[in-house]
């Protein structure tokens, strides 16, 4: 390159482009001869600026000279379509020689001199611009001005700028050069983008963003190193406590014995495991909110364990990657092998972990090595898979699988990530194998239907009309306990460690204590109960045929609120947990514009845009400025600016034989929301922050907007009223009368 | 009292100290030194880019000082500016990278913020090829590996 060397070149290097493409080898233009020929008038100054007297300093000065932004290495890539070197010396040719040597020369002069000269001498010429020339300087500048700010830039501040877009418009950047998609690539990028969607929805939910924010305060890369190993090894002996603790509880129910001792302590971790599990639902229900865009499913030992007080540390730690650091079938291999180990008592971790590749699930054993090679996939990967996930939702985008076996009406079901169970008016339960679609076990025993189930790691309760409530072992289809109290038909039920709760025909709740085998109940309802939910470990929540809803002290056995507005039977309800639900409705909107308390009856409760603020209920803290968050809609891009009245509440949503859905806030005992759009009763639905879904007698499922309570489509293909639904991350499970069960899957097609 | 500041081109400056101390780099610096007369000398700074600099100061001098987590936290950010901002923004890119720069050598966050969001609004809603032309740069992917590249990208196309 001769960017340094004003000194005469041949021309004949003109040709070579890459010295076209050096606008500093305008220099060598022209090469001035100040020997033989001298066309040059007399008057002419000198040829060379007084601190280039020697060509010995010559390079030593070149540095100087340069404005430290003439950075040749810059500038040998900027783009051909600068000022063309060639038109130039087109042009110039057609002057007349001694032009030539004096244009050629003012530019080798400038060329040569120091950055202050140059700028002296450009200020000059620009007092001597006519307004014509002016203007012929302002046009060429724009597209000269043009810098490649990513690639010149110190990568924390192309970070920066790179962290200020969307999805799509980091993934266009990806394409424009090698260098722009090293850094649009990165994992530093996408790892933010992943935290800024997903993390907003823990916003809402309160899980695992805490967590989050202190990771943050470290680099990444060191937590890499540093964490994993280290939550590797605290993992792994969790797990297998609370497998122990699992076996404990399931022996000490088997045998009947009350050692009050240890299922205290099985308590302790069981408690927050599985008091979420909402009925329909697996306690992969509260990950699954959390995610926000849904995606893979967090391994079972993982999900609870995060949930778990004395796990947090390491289980969440890395919440969205151990969701998705594995794939579906890692899980369902982790799943059964872990449940392989249980049944056989004897842990054999390392022939586990042979079969795994992930590495979030590794060895308990401390590592030999400080993390050697270990198969990570990228963020960006993550982000745009549950992107797909997210889409496949949103556009109705679902493969239709269909469950046969049930010879009557199926009633109930739940499923996790491996297992689906179903309880059905042929008198049984049948235990499936959810991707596959197979049957494994059928449980028989009950005489009447089974009208309710509920299933956590270690066992299945059952009730049925015949007025019993069954535990089993879902694992070998053995019967382990009948529990009988009730006076008429079991229709409903559900269970932490601690208690479990039944509601049935009979018109009662019937409370029984797993470790003292007590049993209360709680009088209230006047009709049949028809769904009942453990609400917040000391609370209850009911739904009668009566058309109320009610929230119960389960300890002092006292109703705290009662719900009414169906005007119905009450079919079906789900809380949402510990968790907080961002909602959108009229009713908000003009309590917080107009301090009123407005009836809500907002069918029309959509998402206009309107200036109003924010309700920020006391109890739940939502940070405001946080939620710029593009909800349902899509997480690519912020469409929705914030102007909107979002609040985070506790929920309860029910259905009804009044063909509605109702979104009630737990705390005021409010109607937020009524969701209109079954044309007969609504018999089941399961929600989470994205989406409530809902099954009814009209044979249809209708997949509603969570927050706005937007309908957004219906789902058809029961022949009977469906009568059973449960929602996942990737997929709706649905019951119908006609003995059908359909799975709707919405996960990633490999 | 005022406090002088001097740019690489030797050119002096004096401003209010309020305004002076938007930048936590020479706030630290008065910090340290104490009550001083003494010039700051600001060697990486030009003049042409400090009176920029400063001009953003004197509009922001009331401003809240912002906690400096809440800045770095990705859910706080958007791509909003201020009206005022924006019209100040509106400059050439050469000068938009030495306000970038600057900002980011003077600590001044909201500025670099600002630098940082103009560049991301000017990248936004291109496609990769009029992203290259905006920024000047030469395409230096085979037909191939940009034909990988874009299959790579799908995904986030289809809305």
């Amino acid at each position: 390159m001769a960017y340094d060397s004003p000194s005469p070149t041949d021309t004949t290097e003109l040709q070579a482009p890459s010295l076209c493409l050096n606008p500093d080898a305008i220099a060598d233009l022209a090469p001035v001869q100040p020997t033989e020929d001298n066309f040059l008038p007399p008057s002419f100054p000198t040829l060379s600026w007084c601190e280039q007297s020697s060509a010995d300093h010559r390079a030593a000065k070149a540095e100087k000279r340069l404005c430290y932004r003439h950075r040749p290495d810059l500038r040998s890539k900027r783009a051909a379509d600068e000022i063309q070197l060639d038109q130039l010396q087109q042009d110039i040719k057609r002057l007349h020689q001694q032009d030539q040597q004096i244009i050629s020369h003012i530019w080798s002069l400038f060329a040569s001199a120091p950055a202050s000269h140059r700028q002296l001498v450009l200020s000059g010429l620009l007092t001597q611009c006519c307004v014509p020339q002016l203007s012929f300087l302002s046009n060429h500048l724009q597209p000269l001005l043009r810098i490649d700010f990513l690639s010149i830039t110190p990568p924390e501040i192309a970070f920066r700028i790179l962290s200020y877009l969307d999805a799509t418009s980091l993934c266009h950047a990806a394409q424009v050069c090698k260098s722009w998609k090293r850094l649009a690539d990165d994992d530093v990028v996408w790892h933010r983008m992943c935290e800024q969607h997903i993390g907003l929805k823990c916003t809402k939910c309160g899980w695992g963003l805490p967590l989050l924010e202190k990771k943050k305060v470290r680099s990444k890369r060191f937590l890499e190193q540093q964490q994993q190993p280290q939550s590797q090894q605290h993992q792994s002996p969790q797990q297998q406590q609370q497998q122990q603790q699992a076996q404990q509880t399931l022996s000490l129910q088997s045998s009947g014995s009350q050692s009050s001792h240890t299922a205290e302590d099985s308590d302790h971790d069981g408690d927050d495991n599985h008091y979420h599990n909402n009925h329909d639902h697996s306690h992969r229900r509260h990950s699954s909110g959390s995610v926000g865009v849904t995606a893979t499913h967090p391994s079972p030992p993982t999900s609870t364990s995060s949930l778990s007080p004395i796990d947090i540390p390491s289980g969440s730690e890395w919440p969205c990657r151990r969701r998705s650091a594995s794939d579906d079938n890692d899980i369902d291999k982790e799943r059964s092998q872990k449940r392989a180990r249980r049944a056989s008592r004897s842990p054999s971790p390392i022939k586990r972990d042979s079969k795994r590749s992930a590495p979030l699930f590794q060895s308990p054993e401390p590592p030999v090595k400080p993390v050697e090679v270990v198969t990570k996939r990228p963020w960006k990967e993550i982000y745009s898979e549950r992107l797909i996930v997210e889409r496949n939702w949103r556009k109705r985008n679902y493969r239709l699988k269909e469950f046969r076996g049930h010879t009557d009406g199926v009633m109930c079901l739940q499923f996790d990530d491996s297992f689906l169970i179903t309880g059905s008016y042929d008198n049984t339960a049948k235990v499936w194998n959810i991707e596959t679609g197979e049957c494994l076990r059928t449980l028989t025993g009950h005489a009447l239907c089974v009208r309710a189930l509920h299933f956590d790691d270690a066992k299945l309760i059952t009730g049925s009309m015949d007025r019993t409530l069954k535990i089993w072992n879902y694992h070998t289809g053995q019967c382990i306990r009948t529990l009988q109290g009730h006076t008429d038909g079991v229709v409903t039920l559900d269970f932490d460690s601690r208690i479990l709760a039944s509601g049935s025909v009979d018109a009662t709740i019937k409370i029984w204590n797993f470790a003292t085998g007590e049993c209360s109940t709680l009088k209230g309802h006047c009709d049949l109960v028809n769904k009942v939910q453990i609400y917040k470990k000391k609370m209850l929540v009911s739904a009668s045929d009566d058309t109320t809803v009610k929230l119960w002290d389960i300890s002092t056995r006292t109703c705290l609120r009662t719900f009414t507005g169906h005007v119905g039977r009450v079919q079906c309800l789900q809380t949402s947990g510990d968790a907080l639900i961002s909602i959108i409705t009229d009713s908000l909107r003009k309590r917080a514009q107009e301090g009123l308390l407005a009836r809500p009856h907002g069918s029309g409760s959509q998402v206009g845009a309107g200036a109003a603020s924010t309700t920020v209920r006391g109890a739940c803290t939502i940070n405001r400025s946080g939620v710029v968050e593009n909800a349902p809609p899509s997480p690519l891009q912020d469409p929705n600016s914030d102007t909107e009245t979002r609040t985070m509440l506790p929920i309860i949503v029910t259905g009804g034989l009044d063909n509605t859905l109702k979104v009630w806030d737990v705390e005021t005992g409010e109607c937020l929301n009524t969701l209109f759009g079954h044309v007969e009763g609504v018999w089941s639905l399961a929600f989470d922050k994205l989406r409530i879904v809902s099954g009814s007698l009209d044979r249809t499922i209708k997949v509603w907007d969570t927050e706005s309570g937007r309908c957004l489509y219906a789902l058809t293909g029961h022949e009977g009223p469906v009568t059973c639904v449960g929602l996942g991350d990737t997929r709706i499970v649905s019951g119908s009368d006609d003995g059908l069960v359909f799975v709707w899957d919405y996960g990633v097609r490999t | 009292m005022p406090v002088i500041l001097v740019s690489s081109d030797s050119q002096e400056f004096k401003v209010d100290k309020e305004v002076a101390e938007r930048s936590i780099l020479i706030k630290n610096m008065l910090e340290d030194v104490g009550e001083s007369d003494s010039p700051i000398p600001l060697p990486n700074v030009t003049a042409t880019v400090l009176t920029k600099v400063i001009e953003y100061c004197e509009h922001h001098r009331n401003d809240p000082v912002q906690v400096p987590d809440e800045t770095d936290d990705p859910r706080k950010r958007s791509n909003d500016i201020e009206e005022w901002d924006m019209k100040f923004m509106q400059v050439d890119q050469e000068m938009l990278f030495e306000i970038i720069l600057a900002a980011n050598y003077l600590d001044i966050k909201p500025l670099l913020d600002v630098g940082c969001k103009t560049v991301a609004n000017i990248i936004k809603g291109k496609t990769p090829e009029e992203i290259r032309k905006a920024f000047n740069i030469v395409n230096d992917f085979t037909p191939e590996e940009e034909a990988q590249i874009k299959k790579e990208n799908e995904w986030a196309e289809d809305r």
